[in-house]
Order: structure tokens, then C-alpha cells, then sequence
């Protein structure tokens, strides 16, 4: 990707941003219109005479409009990627300004959070209705990709165009198609391609329509349980293996594999980070992992020092734990960043970092955050 | 290796509740982890368990995570493969 694409893409991310702004305001102000309508309509006052607050909202209303101005809508895509930038700066804020982040302590983060698992679920919802396949229709050849009915249409209407100008052309007149042979023999060079094409695509409509089946939400979700507890009981199994393999080790050596299993357990945060490295493929999580389950000693960070970074994670979690696989793999990005900086530190001194060293570790931590974006995730995939 | 998809989203399992997602991921990094360990424990000898053990036992848990990674200083790799593996088991199993 040279820089002109990139620049090219951060612009219009970043207009498309501001057009998600827009667009929700619009919607906000909408429900105020609506609300003071209403609350008009109870004093049977329909004129809004008097009500200055509603003229105040219409005026908002137009202004936002007319700035939107014919711009299209923004697509689901496009709002995700306005709501991830958003949840990134906000995620910049936070950090600058040393807000403590808890569930109900950041409305905004937790808002824009909502929006974007809540569009990611929309999203996926309607990836699944187009991955649906769709029968082959009575013209031969055609491939369905899509389940979009209309797009469909448009595809056979080509084909079908193209066909009668080649039947026309060479005057062979099919017998499959009844409609436009008296009007090929008699009048070759005045055929109505259109009504045919017209005709043939109406019955392809008719038999699209019939043919597409659509598969019940019910079935759907009854589909997903069962893969769920399907899965759940492999996963039981090989547990289940696992432990059979743990009982055979030595006294000596299957109690070590209990105690390093058992500590690791007990520590909630790297019990987390295993757990994005394992949904992620992210490998690079877990030596942090490692590093805060054996008191972090061996990496030269203090446990107090390295709240800081164990709150980011935190941030970053909470999105990949409800849907969002972004913030996961940016904490994975993140600490692969953030360990190479301890491992240097490490190696060098083995010795606790002072605070000078804490500050530039976490500086180090914030500022490949920040760095971390899509582009990065190309890269590493 | 950074999957740009969640292995939820790889078995496509998406749309199912929260809690079950969690679930799934949780017991498959445990047994990440169990593997992961079983590998070390094998590789290990006898008497470099016991020693292990014994820093484990007196609160050296720094000493022992030295110990430990400079036994394995693929450590990093080892969860890598172990998390691959099972996600390919799984993947190949239930979304192919």
C-alpha cells in the first residue's frame, strides 16, 4: 500500500466518521422532533404554535440535512469503520486524559462499543442470509452467486439479451421460446427483443422467487445450537484426553503440571489473555501471559507497575468479549510490541525497572496503541 | 500468525449468545494450556521437575519462570502451535 492509498483511505475514513456523526445526530434530533410533537398533539395544539424548543429542532434538523447535503448514506460497513475510529479516539481519550474506565463509568465508550457489536451482529446476520444457496434457475449457465433476487434478474436479463440478439441475428428461431417465433419468421429484422427478454424474465422472477428457500430463524439458530453443544463436547473430550495424559506424568512432574496450571488459572488476567490468544491465533499474548502468572519478576516489571498494562487489556478486552475481534487483536499486536520492549529490558538488567523505566514502558504501551490500526493487521496476517 | 477471525466467527458460530461464546473460548484455552504444559512436562527430566517444584514450593516463582523459559526459550512457539492445532481440529471438524 503506498501512501497516497493510505492517505487516501484515512480520508475517507475519516469522512466517513464525520458523516456517522452526522447521520446519528439526525437520528437523535428526529426523536426530540418526534417526542415535542407528541407532547403537542396532548394539548391538541397541531400548529407547534408556542413551541419554541420544537421550531429550534426543526431548524437543527434542516441545517444537519442541508450539510449532509446529497451525500449517500453510509453503508453498515462504512459505519463500522467510522465506529471503530471513533472507539479508537475515544480509547485516545481515555488514556490522555487518565479517565477511569469501568462499565459505568464511560457511557460513550460503552455506547459506541454497543453500536458496533450491535451493526457486527447485523453484519454477520446478513452474511449469512447471502451465503443461503440458491437453486439453479431454468436458464442454463446462469451461476447464482448472490441470493439478491434482483441482482439475479439483472444477470439472466443480460444473458437472455444476448441470446436473442444472437437468435435473431442468425435467424434461428428456438422453439423454446413459443412468444417470439412468429415474430422472428415473419419479421426477422423488427423482433422485440425487449418482450421477450421482458416475458423470459418475468417467468425467471416467478421461478426465482419460488425456488429461493428461505431458511426459517428457528432452523437457523436450531442449526447453531447443536454445532454449539457439538463443539462443546469435543472440547469436553479432549479435555477429558488431556487429563487421562496429565494422570499418567510422574509424581514429581504431575504436580508440577498442577501448579503451574493451577496459578496460572487463579489469575484472572492472563486466564484472559490465553483465552484471546487462543480465539485469535495471537500467540504473542501469552508470554505476557507467562510473565504476569510468574509475578513478573523475570521481565523486570513490579505487580503495582503493571496495573496500568493489565487496564488496558482490560479496554481492549471488552470488545472482543462481546463480538468485536478488532480489540482483540490489537491488544495481540499491542503486547508483541510491548514484549519485545520487555525482553530487551530484561535481558539487559534483570533487575526490577525503576519508575523512569515503567513510564517509558508504559508511554510504549499507549503509543502502540495508538499506532496499531488495519493496515498493521494486513501485514501480519 | 494473527487471524484477522475470531475462531467463534471461523466455526461460525457468530450468532449464538455471548455467554456460549465465552464458554467455548474459555475451555479451548484450557486446553491450550493443559497441552502446552504436557509438552514441557515431557520434555522435562525428573530432576528438573523436582527442582521446579521445589522454587515453586518456596515462593520462588521468578527463579522458576527463569528456570522455566531458559529450558524453553520457544515457549512462545510452542502455545503458537498448540493454538494452531486446535484450531484446526475444531475448524475442520464442525465449519468445513
Amino acid at each position: 500500500m503506498n501512501f497516497e492509498t493510505n492517505f487516501n483511505e484515512t480520508n475517507e475514513t475519516e469522512k466517513w466518521k464525520n458523516q456517522f456523526i452526522l447521520e446519528q445526530k439526525l437520528i437523535d434530533l428526529e426523536e426530540l422532533i418526534k417526542a415535542e410533537e407528541e407532547k403537542n398533539e396532548k394539548i391538541d395544539d397541531f400548529s407547534h404554535k408556542g413551541n419554541e424548543r420544537y421550531y429550534e429542532l426543526v431548524d437543527e434538523y434542516n441545517r444537519l440535512k442541508e450539510e449532509i447535503g446529497e451525500s449517500q448514506p453510509l453503508t453498515k460497513k462504512q459505519k463500522l469503520i467510522a465506529l471503530d475510529k471513533l472507539i479508537n479516539e475515544r480509547m485516545e481519550e481515555i488514556d490522555r486524559e487518565g479517565i477511569d474506565l469501568n462499565y459505568d463509568g464511560d457511557e460513550v465508550y460503552y455506547g459506541l462499543v454497543d453500536k458496533y457489536n450491535k451493526l457486527m451482529e447485523e453484519v454477520g446476520a446478513e452474511e449469512v442470509s447471502e451465503e443461503i444457496p440458491v437453486p439453479q434457475p431454468m436458464v442454463e449457465e446462469v451461476k447464482l452467486e448472490e441470493s439478491n433476487e434482483d441482482s439475479v434478474v439483472v444477470e439472466q436479463v443480460e444473458e437472455i439479451k444476448e441470446e436473442s440478439i444472437e437468435e435473431a441475428n442468425t435467424e434461428e428461431v428456438s422453439e423454446e421460446i413459443p412468444v417470439s417465433q412468429p415474430t422472428v419468421e415473419e419479421q426477422p429484422s423488427e423482433i422485440n427483443e425487449e418482450s421477450v427478454v421482458i416475458e423470459q424474465v418475468e417467468e425467471t422472477k416467478e421461478e426465482s422467487t419460488e425456488e429461493v428457500p428461505l431458511i426459517n430463524p428457528e432452523v437457523l439458530k436450531a442449526m447453531e445450537e447443536k454445532a454449539t453443544e457439538e463443539v462443546k463436547s469435543r472440547l469436553e473430550e479432549m479435555h477429558k484426553e488431556t487429563n487421562a495424559e496429565a494422570a499418567e506424568l510422574s509424581p514429581e512432574k504431575g504436580s508440577l503440571f498442577t501448579r503451574l496450571k493451577e496459578s496460572f488459572k487463579n489469575k484472572e488476567n492472563q486466564k484472559k489473555a490465553l483465552i484471546f490468544a487462543t480465539a485469535l491465533a495471537v500467540g504473542t499474548v501469552v508470554p505476557y501471559a507467562s510473565m504476569v502468572y510468574f509475578g513478573g519478576g523475570f521481565f523486570g516489571i513490579g505487580a503495582g507497575a503493571s496495573i496500568p498494562i493489565l487496564k488496558m487489556i482490560g479496554i481492549a478486552s471488552k470488545s472482543a468479549y462481546l463480538g468485536g475481534p478488532l480489540g482483540g487483536a490489537l491488544i495481540g499486536l499491542a503486547t508483541k510490541k510491548i514484549l519485545d520492549f520487555g525482553f530487551t529490558k530484561a535481558e539487559n538488567i534483570e533487575r526490577e525497572m525503576n519508575e523512569d523505566e515503567m513510564e517509558i514502558l508504559i508511554k510504549n504501551v499507549e503509543k502502540t496503541m495508538k499506532q496499531v490500526n488495519i493496515e498493521d493487521l494486513d501485514k501480519n496476517s | 500468525m494473527i487471524s484477522k477471525e475470531t475462531i467463534i466467527q471461523e466455526l461460525k458460530l457468530e450468532n449464538i449468545p455471548n455467554e456460549e461464546k465465552f464458554e467455548i473460548m474459555d475451555k479451548t484455552a484450557d486446553i491450550v494450556l493443559d497441552r502446552v504444559l504436557l509438552r514441557l512436562m515431557n520434555e522435562l527430566n525428573e530432576s528438573e521437575a523436582m527442582e521446579l517444584n521445589e522454587l515453586i514450593e518456596n515462593d520462588k516463582q521468578d527463579e522458576a519462570a527463569i528456570n522455566l523459559y531458559q529450558k524453553f526459550p520457544n515457549l512462545d512457539e510452542i502455545f503458537d502451535e498448540e493454538i494452531k492445532k486446535i484450531r484446526e481440529e475444531l475448524v475442520k471438524k464442525y465449519a468445513e
